[in-house]
């Protein structure tokens, strides 16, 4: 028996252990972080051969089982804030709505790739650069004196701070222990959205450091609420993709997804085994050199100057 | 002296019989021979390229010969990259139009000892005979046809639906005093695409033409793939659908062994 998979819509053959690996490792990640992966499997699965755009939406589809997984795991360990969670997804989706809108804009004034490619960068970098340098300090502080470990350091408040607390329509979120305005996640779930279609991806990288550092949700709740946004996300984007694009492949997706909620319940456990800060350093370090990745693409002259349309 | 006439005629008769049909034998076995072995290539689950094995018999006139292996023609939408200041960015788009899904060419001798260009082109053989053929129209001002032809081709032998083999065929042994047997392998690579494939052999003496002779083999889809095929394309949203609902099923149970496994 041969251990190469013809895969239908991408119209090639890969090693099954390969996928499997792949699978794996975005699943880890996914289980780990809250992060759907996609922004990490789509340019993994180009470079073993399958073509961009059926490698974007297969990607949608694995995140589809392994958000599904690493979400009931986050449920049974009590780390889902359904309310804020559907906040978020409403703004995301109406997000999401009017960034396509922007690139559709953008693409006929023949500037999109320039406007995706730069965001990406800039974001990558200041997320990454801030995660990991935010994280180091705290760090660095829980080694220094002896502050319990379920202490927060109370932050000074901020212009951003009094802003919020002004909003109208203030309610509790019990499930992260925190207090805000409705609006409050609706309008950061609509910039995170815009920022995900215009980036083309599940934003689950975005939407962490979001919800870290602008709503103040404890690491471990941040976790299981993004993946039950990114669950909707990329239900979504699986049957838009199939329907309009002929481009998920099922068969590529299974391997993957295989792997990855094998990989998102080991991440799921690990999550709980690390500490919130030490989870934050290693999703910025993760998020760096995903960010060099990209700017190494950017600058460095490629081999060929043709590619298929459609891909990222 | 009737029975003389008519010895003579059936005499007669009989030496023209044998003399046609030693003419006819001797026809017969200067004519070229081309076999595609298999004729049919099926892509199943666990495809992933298959040995092609392509052979037969030529006269011994013809000093070389060239095997051409072409599949459908269709246009292709690419996307150009260029430097943007320091930055590489697609820059523009790049349409290709008649370009054949799947070129080969084998030969005997190098491509410029065949046959001079004239020939090459009219019987498609080489890159530059292919150039010819192929329309490409770029966004990007100052792309020249030859700077397209040179990438688009790089980006399909990347993929190996596209590649030029100089020197890969072999001559076998004689059959006879007029034919000398031939053969060439290949592998049909794990990217190619379901169709028809014509297989052409062109045989060349002294930068001459001498002869060509036509074959096909066909790429097809079975079983599972050419079902999960059928349902994306003619089913998308039914299959959309499934795919998510499948994944939530294996995401959920995935879940619960592990969560059974797990002290929560």
């Amino acid at each position: 028996m041969s251990w190469w998979l013809y895969l239908p819509i991408a119209g090639t053959s890969i090693n099954i252990f390969l996928l499997f690996g792949l699978g794996g490792l975005v699943g880890l990640l996914s289980g780990l972080f809250g992060v759907g992966g996609g922004f990490l499997m789509t340019p993994l699965l180009i470079m073993i051969g399958v073509p961009p755009t059926v490698a974007a939406a297969s990607d949608s589809n694995q995140i589809v089982a392994a958000s599904t997984s690493g979400c009931y795991a986050h449920y049974k360990l009590g780390n889902v804030d359904f309310k804020m969670g559907t906040l978020l997804l409403i703004g995301g989706v109406v997000g999401g709505t009017v960034g396509v809108k922007f690139i559709q804009i953008l693409r006929a004034l023949g500037n999109a790739d320039f406007v995706i490619k730069v965001t990406y960068v800039i974001m990558l970098a200041s997320i990454g650069g801030y995660m990991f340098y935010e994280s180091l300090q705290s760090l660095k502080k829980a080694k220094a004196p002896q502050i319990s470990e379920t202490a927060e350091i109370e932050p000074k408040p901020s212009a951003f701070s009094r802003f919020v607390a002004n909003l109208p329509f203030q309610m509790d979120f019990p499930k992260s222990g925190v207090r805000h305005s409705l609006f409050l996640p609706l309008i950061l779930g609509t910039f995170v959205g815009i920022l995900a279609a215009i980036m083309g991806v599940g934003g689950g990288f975005i939407m962490v450091p979001v919800m870290v550092y602008l709503l103040r949700m404890p690491m471990h709740v941040v976790v299981g609420t993004s993946l039950f946004q990114i669950l909707f996300t990329c239900i979504n984007v699986t049957i838009m993709q199939s329907y309009m694009n002929h481009t998920v492949d099922f068969i590529l997706a299974l391997i993957l997804l295989l792997g990855s909620t094998i990989g998102a319940q080991v991440g799921a456990r690990l999550c709980k085994l690390l500490k919130g800060d030490q989870l934050k350093l290693l999703l910025a370090c993760i998020v760096l050199l995903v960010m060099v990745k990209m700017l190494v693409g950017l600058l460095v002259t490629p081999h060929l100057l043709l590619s298929y349309k459609g891909g990222h | 002296m009737m029975r003389i006439k008519r010895t003579g005629l059936i005499t007669i008769l009989v030496v023209l019989l044998v003399g046609m049909s030693f003419s006819h034998g001797a026809e017969i076995e200067k004519k070229p021979v081309l076999h595609v072995q298999p004729n049919k290539i099926h892509i199943g689950s666990f495809f992933k390229g298959q040995k092609v094995k392509i052979f037969g018999y030529v006269p011994v006139s013809w000093e070389n010969i060239a095997i051409k292996i072409c599949g459908s023609r269709h246009d292709v939408a690419l996307k150009r990259k260029g430097k943007v200041g320091v930055l590489w960015m697609n820059v523009g788009t790049v349409e290709v139009k008649h370009a054949p899904n799947f070129y080969l060419v084998a030969t005997s001798a190098n491509i410029n000892q065949l046959a001079p260009k004239p020939i090459l082109d009219q019987t498609e053989i080489g890159y530059e005979a292919l150039a010819k053929e192929i329309e490409l129209h770029s966004t990007v001002p100052g792309d020249s046809p030859e700077f397209l032809f040179k990438h688009f081709v790089a980006l399909k032998e990347k993929e190996g639906l596209y590649s030029i083999l100089p020197k890969r065929i072999t001559f076998n042994k004689a059959e006879n005093k007029n034919l000398k047997a031939f053969s060439l392998e290949l592998i049909a690579p794990a990217k190619i695409p379901p169709g028809e494939y014509k297989v052409t052999l062109y045989g060349f003496d002294n930068g001459q033409l001498m002869g060509s002779l036509e074959s096909f083999f066909h790429v097809e889809l079975v079983g599972f793939p050419a079902f999960c095929r059928n349902l994306a394309f003619k089913h998308s949203l039914i299959y959309g659908i499934l795919a998510v609902v499948l994944a939530i099923i294996v995401g959920f149970l995935m879940g619960v062994v592990f969560g059974s496994k797990g002290g929560h």
